[in-house]
């Protein structure tokens, strides 16, 4: 089958600084992607990328055979991004907020409603679809900017940390989705920190630090790789430099 | 920290043995007040004018600048001494301004400087006491309150000084102080007010509307008081002649003050004398007993927990929601094509009338506008002075209908900036071809805000004074408006709406362009002016206008993301 995202030798730089250093990645309709790494690994980088948010990058990236590069417009539309930091304007209602997004999708009034509608009832903010969201709390924006990204229903997902300030009812809602979502062949590229989450979610599993894959596989694979049970020790395991161990005891010694 | 700041907390922690007999933890409180003023001093200026910056620069010396503001703003009050016959007419114009300056710039510092929610998360766990606390508290406010006080009455109290000689300026600093105590109170009492009326959710919005119109007054007083200088009427006027003066607090103060600078007893000074130290006085014990309490709470709930005020609200799915039409859906529809076009009218239409950061900026200078608008009115004393018929008239309006073209540069030049700038990755994340279809909607919906009301009231007052005979003309100027405002925004508006940090670069240039702003809508006027006798010139140039409208916003339209400058 013909991977659906294709990144081969994919690099670049901020200033001289070299985040992304050679990544090669394929992935393949209706996986779920669970994409991990340690804070400044270059994560949010690779998402930019595959946003189509930055073009001055070396490599190639295909989505779906289109170049980014070329038809940065192709493949935005079938792209639905939830990006990590909740910023949106808050004076604007979901419903306004949702409508704008919608047009800019070139999807038709009527069709925004109805979905915006029955995806933010679902989410139990029906009855707030007509307040301005500078009032809303942290978790109610993440839901409306799930909502954003899922309005034209994309072939591909990128959610960059999606459950932040989510409670724990919404966190199962949103694990289901993201089950059903790849049930009904939807490719997902999933970003986060919460191992335990990425761990159930996750088809396959990509851990990348200082810029580099340092593994790729299925949670199985990774096991037997490191020899490890859980995620959380074969994500310390690969991407530490000194043992969280000898990490703790440093802190405490500094009272003496 | 800077020198005033150290200062200032010389000063305050002077009486330290006064401090240690109270009980208060000295080495703490100097803590706590370092790190206020540090805080303060970073944030941005107050006086009304809050500019929000990017992150990238560092707000510092907002302290002194707050300070230079407030002197100018004292040096301006100045001309209340230049007004009306005796000095308790001058003192009483001049201390009814203080008040009102002082009201209002405190009362948006209440909230977020003075009593700072994050006290009760980072000062009350640790082993602070509370008399030291509140001591803290209490002396922040009165060095916050003295940055403010002081340098707007400095020259009050010098001129006051040279005029009335130097027995004056004593008094003249106990009245401050009262009107600084009664302002407190009036501040407290509008806080009050507006909690029992409102959510505490809105509680900022209303405070920043009341910036808004803040900024408005003082630009309409910019705009009205030296004309009133020069008016006779001013010249003469007296304060105590004015019936029901007696209730007014600042005539109190007004007339206390001569008395103890020794001007005369008489029993009505003695009953302003007692009002004005008892009045003060008794508020701020209101204050106290009264306000306080109930108060940090409710302010905890305004500051600290705006987001937990919004609950979702479940609503049984099977229930459908009605979804709102806004009011711009219609208009929307006239003047845009479906797609991004729309989503950028819209988009603006909700930002304008929303965003407080944009408000404030742009609002007041159309609030000028319609003040110079009245300004030849009211210089002309009454309109039968000028006969309605006469090309004074028709002159005028065609001056204001392209006035108008000023402070919708000012406004064009705010749309592509936004204290929520980073919100704007929804554009970069879409699939949107062409981002000059979003820009042209934006700048639609500015022009059919901001100008087509102008517009349309001038033509009917034109029509409804001169008659039909004058609609070619002032159809001609609304064009010509038009076709200006869009070509200021082809030329200056190159950014996505609302999707950019404020930052202090970009105001560099603004002067060279402002005065080619202002050169393009002159020219035109004149040339209209010249013409408006020759009715077959304006039919003309009517349909002239027309297709360069038509083909500078389809300019605009098709302006790509290579010609965005981000």
């Amino acid at each position: 089958m013909e991977p659906i995202i294709h990144i081969q030798n994919l690099n670049k730089f901020y200033g001289s600084k070299h985040v992304l250093k050679d990544i090669s990645i394929d992935i393949e309709p209706g996986q779920v992607i669970g994409y991990i790494g340690p804070n400044g690994a270059g994560k949010s980088t690779t998402v930019k990328i595959l946003a189509g948010l930055l073009s001055d990058f070396s490599g190639d990236v295909f989505v779906k055979g289109i170049d980014i590069r070329k038809d940065p417009v192709a493949v935005k539309s079938l792209i639905g991004f939830v990006p990590e930091l909740a910023e949106l304007y808050d004076v604007l209602t979901p419903n306004e907020f949702l409508s704008l997004i919608g047009s800019l999708y070139n999807l038709h009034e009527e069709v925004v409603a109805e979905r915006a509608n029955r995806m933010l009832d679902a989410f139990g903010l029906a009855g707030n679809m007509n307040q301005r969201m500078d009032t809303f709390s942290k978790g109610m924006k993440q839901k409306v900017l799930i909502t954003s990204g899922l309005l034209h229903n994309p072939e591909i997902i990128i959610l960059d940390e999606p459950l932040s300030g989510l409670d724990a009812n919404s966190v199962i809602i949103v694990k289901e989705i993201i089950d059903k979502l790849a049930k009904n062949g939807k490719t997902i590229f999933y970003c986060s920190h919460m191992m335990d989450v990425v761990e159930k979610v996750s088809d396959r599993i990509i851990l990348i630090d200082q810029g580099r894959v340092v593994a790729d596989g299925t949670i199985d694979e990774l096991r037997q790789l490191q020899n490890k049970d859980s995620l959380e020790d074969i994500f310390a395991g690969l991407t530490a430099t000194e043992s969280m161990h000898e990490a703790s005891e440093k802190l405490l010694n500094a009272f003496d | 920290m800077n020198f005033i700041d150290r200062f200032l907390l010389r000063v305050v922690m002077f009486p330290t043995f006064l401090y240690n007999k109270l009980g208060v933890d000295t080495l703490q409180l100097r803590a706590i007040l370092t790190a206020k003023l540090t805080m303060d001093n970073r944030r941005p200026a107050s006086f009304g004018m809050q500019k929000r910056r990017a992150d990238k620069k560092e707000i510092n010396g907002a302290t002194l600048k707050m300070i230079l503001s407030g002197l100018i703003m004292g040096l301006f009050m100045l001309f209340s001494f230049a007004v009306g016959s005796g000095m308790v007419t001058k003192l009483a114009l001049f201390m009814t301004m203080f008040i009102f300056m002082v009201c209002l710039t405190l009362i948006t510092d209440f909230t977020s400087v003075l009593i700072d929610i994050r006290d009760n998360l980072i000062l009350l766990p640790k082993p602070v006491s509370d008399v030291t606390f509140m001591t803290g508290r209490l002396l922040h406010i009165a060095i916050r309150t003295s940055i403010v006080v002081f340098p707007l009455s400095v020259p009050a109290c010098v001129t006051a000084a040279i005029i009335q000689g130097p027995a004056i300026i004593l008094p003249f600093i106990l009245m401050i102080v009262m009107m600084t105590l009664l302002s407190i109170f009036f501040i407290n009492a509008v806080y009050l007010l507006i909690l029992k009326i409102t959510t505490p959710a809105k509680f900022q919005n209303i405070i920043g509307s009341i910036q808004i119109v803040f900024v408005m007054i003082v630009m309409l007083a910019y705009q009205v008081l030296p004309r009133m200088i020069n008016s006779s009427i001013m010249q003469h006027i007296s304060i105590s002649e004015i019936p029901f003066v007696h209730f007014v607090p600042s005539f109190w103060f007004a007339d206390a003050c001569m008395l103890l600078s020794g001007a005369g007893f008489t029993v009505e000074a003695m009953i302003s004398l007692v009002l004005s130290v008892v009045v003060p006085v008794l508020s701020i014990w209101v204050v106290i007993r009264f306000f306080a309490p109930s108060f940090n709470q409710k302010l905890g709930m305004i500051t600290g927990g705006t987001a937990e005020q919004n609950v979702a609200t479940e609503k049984s799915g099977a229930e459908k929601q009605v979804i709102k039409q806004s009011f711009w859906q219609p208009i929307a529809h006239w003047f845009t094509k479906p797609g991004a076009e729309r989503a950028g009218f819209l988009f603006a239409s909700h930002m304008i009338t929303r965003s407080r950061d944009f408000k404030m900026k742009v609002y007041p200078s159309f609030g000028s506008i319609l003040i110079i608008c009245i300004m030849p009115f009211l210089q002309n004393h009454t309109l039968t002075d000028v006969s309605l018929g006469s090309p004074k008239i028709f002159r005028l309006l065609l001056l204001l209908m392209y006035m108008c073209s000023l402070p919708m540069s000012a406004a064009l030049m705010q749309v592509s900036y936004s204290d929520k700038f980073k919100a704007s990755w929804i554009f970069f994340v879409t699939p949107l071809e062409c981002p000059g279809a979003v820009i042209s909607g934006s700048v639609k919906c500015m022009v059919v805000f901001f100008l087509i009301p102008f517009a349309m009231i001038l033509t009917l007052v034109g029509v409804a004074l001169q008659g039909y005979t004058v609609l070619p003309n002032m159809l001609l100027g609304c064009i010509n408006l038009l076709v200006i405002c869009s070509l200021l925004a082809y030329l200056s508006v190159k950014k996505l709406p609302f999707s950019t940090a404020q930052e202090a670069s970009t105001r560099g240039n603004t002067f060279v362009r402002t005065m080619l702003f202002l050169l393009i809508p002159v020219t035109i006027g004149i040339v209209h002016w010249l013409l408006s006798g020759f009715l077959w010139a304006i039919l003309l140039w009517i349909v002239i206008s027309s297709v360069a409208l038509w083909l500078i916003f389809d300019e605009i339209k098709k302006r790509e993301w290579s010609n965005l400058n981000h």
